[in-house]
């Protein structure tokens, strides 16, 4: 009796379980993905709390649709090969072709890509050597992606200074050229052609190297009420440069949230999280530092890429921060060596040369100091913007050459530039070639663009400590 | 209270079923972006005008209903989804013509304005209708339904808007279609290069090899159903002359024309150098024949001179050309049959409009070469040859094929 009942009893137990496990089970599957829809919906729908409304992103509504951005360009690639199967020497195709390896250069910072986007833009212009100007464009930002600004530049011509993209290569490349008022008057012709995101972004970096702080804000909120729906990566990139200029002025809470926002838009967006990372490492919050430096390797998925490098000096720093030299000294090893390596390799040639210096700087030692400066003195032959010069200052001031130094850091100084860190290291050098006035002006200046920059700031940038 | 395997089994099955069926369907439309700063933005790019009378494309629809067609945002890629941007104004001009055979005034009798939300998350966009006559504005942003006026985003059926304004009802399509444009463009690039000298000169390729370049991309597309009674405002014109424009914020609180489409190949086609391109959109067509556009005038002039010898015979006369061309307006009389070469005036402009498949490349080279010259690209492509070929069009407004 007993061994016949205790199945069925466990029969009917187990049959009403079902039956009350299986439709809540069920509701539960039904019921999440739009729940998770509306939790994320709710993410991100919400930006940063301190974000100053107007750089709030408008189009939060449309962010949950979008594709990852790595595979959306790998979709890109397939179909311009595809049609490219059809019709091999297709000149327009292999130029968007082009276009599309350049992106993903651009999105994964892997230099590969790079070279794919050189060779496809090359042939291009042997299957098409007129109305080309997708892969003259194409070869103009490979050039200035290697530095060769002249060749850039010379592309862009061929393209037609009248072309919105060689417009914008012409801005970057005066910018990266020292040649601030060839860039100004590029970018205002930019901006009176299309004011959009794009455009104004560009003006805004060149009124800040010319120190125009008001007129900077005043073109990134014209920027932000002007960006389009579908544009979130240039989106992301505006509030990172942003969040940037805030942070060189010391306004850690607008730079951080606009940080985020960045994040919320392109959630691995590696300029923002690098800029994070050096925030973070502004403020001495080393594991959040440590974390961010973090998230742009491992989003890399182990590919090396030109992200690498920063990631290891900014480790490097922070372990210098912490105290701990040893590691501090691998991570910089690391770094040297993939810098070396890229400069020997001609994996794309793409400029290096004053991070290895910085990177030599940072070291101090002063077998380094010699070779550090004799790559900033070839470097500037080709860039003489603002950090350049300061890298050569740095260079030249190590070397005991202060007089140089002092000269090349008046260059910056006439640029019109804010930079607190630079005016620091043009008083330290003024006060060694004592010009206490001059350095005095020069420390009032770095404190007034900068209130918070001390010590910790100080030692990022490889500048010693002056008290008066 | 014990229940039997059938009744266990049926209640389980009965709730698979629930389960099954209340489970919602999920649409996910992706959001293509290009990776960088988009300086150009390709939204308010302009790509094709198309004005025809409804019936000449589809014998069923009612009389007297034109359809207007713009399309924007070029080379959209299959299965992303792009946007109308939220800051331009996309608009349809119209003049009312009282003689079929006068030069163009340019004069804007009709605005049809066309202005975008920031969209849901569904990929939806609002949209507000205007319709400006006389410098009076009459702004529709509901449907007679009392809904928001909206754009079919991708994977949708296509939201056909009747929004009620000015006295008419207009019914409105925005969103992504197939780009229905056809043309051998990398092959009229070394046709007209070779032509200019600046390269060898060659011709078109056979239609086996001939490679339609837009095959395969989408574009965003505005249709607008419009009555004629509604146009002609008691005028009684029958021919209207129609041109789109994309007008973007100056930075000042005002707006600035950016594009401005009307015939094919008119401005990408004659004008070479970019400045003058540039000059050609920011002008309204009125200013087509003044002093001041004159240099665009002789560009477009010079290559026609050198479009005629792509026969091998110079038997154009590039002025009469540009005549027929220039002020670049699409004029249509409504009382002859739709078709880009349906028609023609005293001045040999062609006045029938443009339907979706008409093979404008082809009437455009003809005209201008003055003898029969094609790029052997058609809509419906080329038996055996991959590289043309369009979807078929829909047999109901807004016509152009869904969107690949």
């Amino acid at each position: 009796m007993k061994t016949k009942t205790k199945p069925e009893i466990k029969s009917d137990i187990f049959s009403w379980w079902l039956l009350i496990v299986v439709p809540l089970v069920g509701m539960v599957v039904v019921n999440l993905p739009p729940n998770l829809r509306f939790i994320s919906d709710k993410l991100y729908n919400n930006s940063p709390a301190n974000l100053d409304a107007s750089y709030r992103y408008h189009f939060s509504e449309s962010l949950r649709n979008n594709p990852n951005k790595k595979e959306a360009i790998q979709q890109e690639i397939a179909f311009y090969q595809q049609r490219l199967a059809v019709d091999s020497r297709s000149g327009l195709n292999r130029a968007a072709l082009a276009g599309s390896y350049l992106k993903m250069a651009r999105a994964t910072g892997e230099g590969g890509w790079f070279l794919l986007a050189e060779q496809a833009a090359q042939r291009s212009i042997a299957d098409l050597p007129f109305d080309n100007k997708g892969a003259l464009l194409v070869l103009a930002r490979i050039a200035e992606a290697r530095h060769d600004f002249a060749t850039a530049l010379r592309f862009a011509k061929q393209v037609g200074f009248d072309n919105e993209e060689a417009i914008a290569l012409s801005v970057t490349s005066h910018l990266a050229m020292g040649k601030v008022s060839e860039a100004n008057v590029a970018a205002e012709a930019l901006v009176k052609r299309i004011p959009n995101l794009g455009s104004l972004t560009l003006r805004a970096l060149v009124r800040e190297s010319q120190g125009r702080d008001a007129e900077v804000l005043q073109d990134y909120r014209q920027a932000m009420v002007a960006e389009e729906p579908g544009e979130v990566a240039g989106s992301a990139r505006a509030r990172s440069l942003l969040g940037r200029f805030y942070a060189r002025r010391g306004q850690f809470v607008q730079a951080k949230a606009l940080f985020l926002e960045a994040l919320r838009l392109v959630p691995r967006y590696p300029l923002a999280l690098i800029y994070l990372a050096d925030l973070e490492t502004r403020q001495g919050n080393y594991r959040e530092a440590e974390g961010y430096y973090s998230k742009v390797s491992a989003y890399s998925g182990g590919v090396e890429t030109v992200f690498d490098r920063i990631v290891d000096r900014g480790m490097a720093r922070v372990k210098d921060l912490q105290g701990d030299a040893i590691e501090s000294r691998r991570l910089r090893d690391k770094a040297e060596a993939g810098l070396r390596q890229e400069q020997v390799s001609g994996s794309g040639g793409f400029g290096h040369r004053r991070d290895l210096a910085s990177l030599l700087l940072e070291k101090g030692r002063s077998q380094d100091v010699t070779e550090a400066l004799a790559l900033m003195q070839e470097e500037v032959k080709i860039r003489r913007d603002a950090v350049t010069l300061d890298t050569l200052a740095w260079a030249l001031s190590a070397a005991g050459e202060w007089q140089k130094a002092d000269r090349v850091m008046a260059e910056i100084v006439r640029s019109g530039i804010r930079d607190a860190g630079m005016f620091y290291r043009a008083g330290a050098i003024a006060r060694t070639l004592g010009k206490d006035a001059e350095s005095r002006a020069y420390f009032q200046k770095s404190k007034e663009i900068d209130p918070s920059f001390d010590d910790r700031a100080r030692q990022a940038l490889g500048l010693g400590s002056y008290e008066f | 209270m014990k229940l039997t395997k059938k009744i266990r089994r049926t209640i389980l099955a009965i709730e698979v079923a629930l389960i099954a069926l209340l489970t919602p369907a999920i649409i996910v439309a992706s959001d293509h972006d290009d990776g960088e700063v988009d300086i150009k933005g390709r939204a308010v790019n302009l790509t094709d005008v198309f004005v025809y009378r409804e019936k000449d494309q589809n014998p069923g629809a009612a009389e007297g209903d034109l359809v207007f067609t713009m399309n924007s945002n070029p080379r959209s890629l299959a299965r992303f989804q792009y946007y109308f941007s939220t800051t331009a104004l996309y608009q349809f001009h119209i003049t009312q013509v009282g003689d079929v055979n006068s030069t163009p005034t340019g004069r804007s009798d009709i605005i049809l304005r066309f202005a975008f939300s920031p969209p849901n998350n569904r990929g939806m966009q609002a949209v507000a209708v205007t319709v400006i006559r006389n410098g009076t504005e009459t702004v529709a942003k509901t449907t007679v339904n009392g809904g928001l006026i909206a754009t079919t985003p991708l994977n949708s059926n296509p939201v056909l808007n009747t929004v009620p304004v000015g006295g008419s009802n207009l019914t409105v399509f925005a969103g992504l279609r197939e780009d229905p444009f056809f043309l051998d463009v990398e092959q009229f690039f070394r046709a007209r290069a070779g032509a200019l000298g600046m390269g060898p000169k060659v011709g078109f390729r056979e239609p086996n090899q001939a490679i339609d370049f837009t095959k395969g991309y989408n574009v965003n597309s505005i249709a607008v159903r419009v009555p004629k009674a509604f146009l002609q405002a008691g005028t009684g014109a029958n021919t209207f002359d129609v041109w789109s424009t994309v007008s973007i914020r100056d930075g000042a609180g005002g707006f600035k024309q950016f594009e401005r489409l009307a015939r094919p190949l008119i401005n990408e086609g004659l004008i070479v150098t970019p400045d003058f391109l540039e000059a050609f959109n920011n002008i309204p067509p009125r200013l087509d024949l003044s002093p001041a556009a004159a240099p665009v005038r002789q560009e477009a002039v010079a290559t026609l001179n050198a479009l005629d010898l792509l026969d091998g015979r110079d038997n154009v006369d590039p002025n009469a050309i540009a005549g027929a061309f220039l002020p670049d307006v699409m004029r249509i009389d409504t009382t002859k049959r739709s078709g880009y070469a349906s028609a023609t005036n005293a001045q040999g402009s062609l006045i029938g409009g443009r339907l979706p498949m008409d093979d404008v490349v082809d009437i455009t080279l003809g005209a201008l070469v003055g003898s029969p010259v094609s790029d052997n690209v058609s809509y419906n492509g080329t038996p055996g040859n991959p590289a043309q070929g369009h979807k078929p069009l829909e047999p109901s407004f807004p016509y152009l094929a869904e969107p690949n």
